[in-house]
């Protein structure tokens, strides 16, 4: 399987493979390897082979393609297809069928890519795991005893298993990064605003943001190119700047010597893996080799991040999952309920699993009256000092590194029973959200054993540096 | 740190299991034990609003999206879970007193 898009163009263009060919040896390889990992919920193979015939036919006849199209991509069940089911992998949405595309599936369809199928998540995009999905965990290519992340575990394992070429997802606190970290893929988080969230389910709106997984930085950059860009339907998605649009060939070819990173000291606490600490420091001494210098930096406010996105996301759930009434749309038990209330109550408690419920239930006890102001409140302001802490370290250096996860790929059961573990497990992540920059998780140049990610942030719509430096080991990796 | 999850399910409205009360209550004193860490903070500094970035424009129906077709209208009802006419079917919200 060729893991890069640009290749895949090229060998189109130059008839060295056909589209059908491509996408026949992606929906095989779904075939024979994912019913052992799982990470689809529906496969649309006959609407794929469709589309491709459709474009080797205008290949055959002498006409020209974009980057994307032909290319096999996979869809997070959380963002809604015309015409197909979006589950959010919960039982509340498991017959629901959407009613519009979701802008960024406008815009891969306007680019021609062929989306193949649909792939698991966390419950409502709630977990770090994929575990807590309503049909069943996703397993990591990389060992199938362990999680492949999450919650946008059924992307990043469609990625590295080979079963799409791209895969979007969606980032409230890490649900890109981690799973990318620990599956071996590229995850990338946008700045919020860059990418309409129009037709994603919401989760925490404040928060949630679309980006892509892919084999490496380039094709992650031609995927956000695609799907960016202001949106009358989503008003906090924001118009760019000349200046902050990206330049693909600039990323390619940009010197990173001169560029500064910051190794905020507040990351690099105890309870890293040795394994995970080795990898990073062979990235940074790359990176040194490569001209760009280090500074230690603080971000103070790091150890109040977890617990702030804890009460913040909560909040934002519980108002956002409101909507799930049993009244419109989704599950509905109104059919054995007397009156309306039951109506809620019932549907409620038999469409929401565990995490859904639980988060449900904090964001409503830390709205509460009597307890907003201590809760939800203070978490607001706290949230604005770690936003001011990032904008006055990147005063001083262009990114900052640190690692995706503090560890590589856990066992499938190890945390399920225990949501503070797991909770822990965005510990490097909820961060970037809480400030909206963004970030990216990439490969380690090596590892021992398990896949292993770094993570590179920058300020705000500050995606051409980001990618930059993440491209400058990227294509090291794969020389 | 006072807290009862069943009238926390009320205000959230929902039918709470024994099973999932009992599961909650231990969640919800292991959660909010983990969060209290924010109530150590002295904070001096203003809350200013989130940076969000939000447009504003004229407040005018969008007439020709297609999302406001008749077949979109179509497939929306059919995803209702009780339609009359047209019309989506809730239980009566207005009880007799007399």
């Amino acid at each position: 399987m060729i893991r890069s898009i640009e290749t895949i163009h090229e060998s189109y263009i130059n008839k060295s493979h056909t589209v059908t060919k491509v996408v026949t040896e992606v929906l095989d390889t779904i075939t024979s390897k994912d019913g052992e990992i799982h990470a689809y919920t529906e496969v649309f193979r006959e609407q794929a082979l469709e589309q491709a015939q459709i474009i080797d036919t205008k290949l055959s006849q002498g006409g020209s393609i974009g980057i994307l199209e032909g290319i096999p991509i996979s869809v997070k069940d959380a963002i809604l297809i015309e015409g197909y089911k979006a589950t959010a992998s919960s039982r509340m949405l498991e017959n629901y069928t959407a009613t519009y595309d979701a802008t960024v599936i406008t815009k891969l369809k306007n680019a021609g890519a062929i989306i193949v199928g649909k792939t698991n998540l966390d419950e409502f995009a709630m977990g770090a795991s994929t575990e807590n999905s309503a049909f069943g965990a996703t397993h990591n290519p990389a060992d199938i005893s362990r999680v492949p992340g999450g919650s946008s575990g059924g992307s990043s394992a469609s990625v590295a298993a080979d079963m799409a070429l791209i895969s979007i997802g969606s980032d409230t606190g890490g649900s890109i990064r981690q799973p990318a970290a620990l599956t071996g893929t590229v995850g990338l988080k946008p700045t919020y605003g860059r990418v309409s969230r129009f037709g994603l389910i919401a989760m925490a709106s404040s928060l949630d943001q679309i980006g892509p997984f892919a084999h490496n930085v380039i094709d992650a950059a031609h995927t956000l190119s695609i799907i960016e860009g202001q949106d009358s339907m989503d008003a906090t998605s924001a118009q760019l700047e000349q200046s902050q649009l990206l330049d693909i060939e600039g990323i390619r070819r940009a010197e990173v010597k001169g560029l500064r990173i910051g190794i905020p000291k507040e990351y690099f606490i105890d309870g890293i893996d040795a394994d995970v600490r080795k990898s990073l420091d062979e990235v940074i001494e790359t990176y040194k080799q490569l001209g760009v210098e280090f500074v230690e930096v603080s971000l103070p406010h790091t150890e109040y991040a977890v617990p702030t996105y804890y009460i913040i996301m909560p909040a934002e759930v519980s108002t956002n999952l409101a909507r799930f009434d049993g009244i419109r749309y989704g599950l509905s038990e109104l059919q054995q309920s007397q009156d309306l209330q039951e109506v809620y109550k019932a549907s409620r408690a038999k469409g929401f699993g565990n995490e859904p419920l639980r988060r449900i239930m904090l964001g409503t006890y830390v709205l509460s009256s009597g307890y907003y102001a201590s809760y939800y409140g203070k978490a607001k302001q706290v949230q604005d000092m770690i936003r001011k802490d990032f904008t006055e370290v990147f005063k001083e250096v262009d990114a900052i590194i640190t690692p995706t996860s503090p560890h590589t790929a856990f066992k499938i059961g190890e945390k399920v029973n225990d949501p503070v573990a797991m909770y822990l497990e965005d510990i490097f992540t909820v961060a970037t959200n809480l400030a909206g920059i963004p970030g990216i998780s990439v490969p380690t140049l090596s590892h021992n054993g398990l896949p292993i990610g770094f993570q590179l942030m920058t300020n705000h719509f500050q995606e051409q540096t980001l990618l930059t430096l993440a491209n400058a080991i990227d294509k090291i990796r794969y020389e | 740190m006072d807290y009862d999850v069943k009238s926390i399910a009320g205000l959230a409205h929902i039918n709470l299991s024994e099973e999932r009360q009992a599961m909650l209550t231990q969640d919800f004193g292991n959660i909010l034990g983990y969060v209290k860490s924010l109530s150590d903070l002295d904070l001096e500094a203003q809350t200013i609003p989130t940076y969000h970035t939000s447009t504003l424009r004229e407040d005018i129906a969008f007439e020709d999206n297609p999302r406001f077709s008749e077949s979109t209208k179509k497939a929306i009802l059919e995803e209702m879970p009780l339609t009359e006419e047209g019309y989506l079917v809730v239980k009566s919200v207005l009880k007799k007193t007399v």
